[in-house]
């Protein structure tokens, strides 16, 4: 069992993995609504070995690879909100997402630049209704306001309330298509969210940082590409020299 | 191997598209009614893949996330800023949702937001690059156009002459979806199905105006924000440049491994 060159490979992995999750947040740092992907890695997993042999498998004991790269966790922190004058650009100040009816149920994004379809519906930018507490909303002609609790207005009448949802701090997201994402959390309506109208929320992937952990994770890579160089070395020597009687 | 590389390559070119639009929105600076444009992007959700094959006791299929795409571009149609120009010629719709119907030479219909208007050989008043506002209306020989009202209504009046009288009034129509209507250029939109129907407006709306006389709507493009969103494409457009260099050294790295 050659554990050096397994414990350096599964770091190159798991360092290559890292940089792939930054460069996806990298593409996305002008996504408006985008929350970034945050890499886990998990140190000291234990594996169960098995050995393979005349058709059957026998158990020959442990082994820790070092690291362990996990599914990357979605950073929900909120993004700088930017102004763009658009009525129909909403941003959210707060843990609350909007709810999206989508054909594989209901979605909930950050992503606030909505528009109305040939039906006065209020829907994203790929079609789907945003929903309101009594379901879609459906906007009048007239000049749109949206005040800080989500109620929709057109003129003076009132047409109903985004539906603003919060989930525990510790759900787990899916991401969709369309800057969505999907849980299996219930949430609740949210109290406490501010909508801000002629706003977008702006991506929240910090691009110093992003650079920063780039640099870092390519020196983990090397590191470890180098700790299994070592190894293989090591057991160049021990193949080829331990032993061996005369020279040349 | 190449999923390796499409995150930073999507990003680099998100930001191209993103420069294009920009260079668009700068080259229409000062294009009369011209209505900057967007880029919008969103984030492609991860596919289940297999970080290494050797390993998959130990990482498992992780989704990895696969970059950006480019969901379309969006108009603002906010009012740019106007020039007061005195000339009753000179015509602006005030609300930024509403169109003016036209009909092109060619007969096609046509929608405008303003315009610098003229006379056609019978009268008729033209938008000068020869689309005519539906239905036609006539400046009758002898009498000049004195001022379109703020509810569309024209008003022409004898030379010499303090008395005005209307001569019919413009007509207006409003998109339930104006992101779906498509520039044709020189100030022209068509209707698309996206668009939707469009609605008659200004009828029973008079508490506010619909038009403005005597003034010129220039581009609403903000130079100094176009000009933040170039530097800000093109240090995110070296940033993902500089992604895909460093996964191009990891793999050289790799390679290397055996020497």
């Amino acid at each position: 069992m050659i554990r050096t060159i397994y414990q350096a490979a599964a770091g190159m992995m798991a360092q290559f993995a890292r940089q792939l999750t930054l460069s996806t947040n990298l593409a996305n740092i002008d996504t408006p609504g985008y929350k970034q992907d945050e890499s886990t890695i998990r140190d000291f997993q234990q594996l169960f070995l098995l050995r393979l042999g005349h058709g059957q498998a026998s158990p020959v004991g442990t082994l820790s690879t070092a690291v362990r790269w996990d599914q990357p966790r979605i950073d929900t922190a909120q993004g700088a909100l930017v102004e763009t004058g658009r009525p129909l650009d909403l941003a959210i100040a707060g843990t609350a997402f909007f709810a999206i009816q989508t054909p594989d149920g209901v979605e909930y994004t950050r992503d606030g630049r909505f528009q109305l379809d040939a039906q006065r519906r209020l829907v994203t930018a790929d079609g789907y209704p945003v929903l309101g507490e009594q379901g879609p909303l459906v906007l009048p002609p007239g000049d749109v306001w949206v005040e800080p609790d989500g109620t929709v207005l057109v003129g003076d009448q009132v047409i109903g309330r985004l539906l603003l949802v919060e989930f525990p701090p510790d759900t787990q997201f899916e991401r969709s298509p369309g800057n969505r994402l999907r849980t299996e959390a219930a949430g609740t309506p949210s109290q406490t969210a501010g909508v801000s109208q002629g706003f977008i929320e702006a991506s929240n992937v910090d691009l110093t940082k992003t650079l920063t952990d780039m640099l870092a994770a390519t020196r983990s890579y090397q590191l470890a590409a180098r700790t299994l160089q070592l190894a293989d070395e090591t057991l160049r020597l021990a193949v080829n020299s331990v032993g061996r009687v005369t020279q040349g | 191997m190449e999923a390796l590389y499409f995150p930073a390559v999507s990003g680099a070119r998100a930001q191209q598209v993103r420069l294009d639009t920009i260079a668009h929105n700068l080259a229409n600076l000062e294009t009369d009614g011209f209505k900057a444009v967007r880029a919008e992007f969103a984030a492609i959700p991860p596919q289940e893949y297999v970080v290494a094959r050797a390993g998959a006791a130990v990482l498992g299929p992780v989704g990895v996330g696969t970059g950006v795409e480019l969901v379309g571009t969006t108009r603002q149609f906010t009012l740019g800023p106007i020039e007061v120009t005195g000339d009753p010629y000179d015509l602006v719709l005030a609300r930024p949702d509403t169109f003016l119907p036209v009909q092109l030479p060619d007969g096609t219909i046509a929608y405008r937001r303003s315009g610098r208007l003229g006379l056609d050989g019978e009268g008729r008043l033209v938008f000068e690059d020869g689309s005519m506002p539906l239905p036609p209306l006539v400046v009758p020989a002898g009498t000049q156009l004195d001022q379109i009202a703020p509810d569309g209504t024209v008003l022409v009046r004898a030379p010499g002459s303090g008395d005005t009288q209307p001569v019919g009034r413009l007509e207006f129509v409003r998109f339930p979806n104006p992101q779906g209507l498509l520039a044709a250029g020189q100030g022209r939109w068509l209707a698309t199905d996206a668009a939707g129907q469009p609605e008659p407006a200004g009828a029973g709306e008079a508490n506010s105006p619909l038009v403005m006389n005597g003034v010129r709507e220039h581009s609403n493009v903000d130079l100094v924000d176009q000009m933040t969103q170039l530097i800000m494409a093109q240090r995110a457009y070296t940033a993902n440049l500089r992604a895909l260099q460093t996964l191009d050294e990891l793999v050289e790295i790799a390679t290397r491994l055996r020497q």
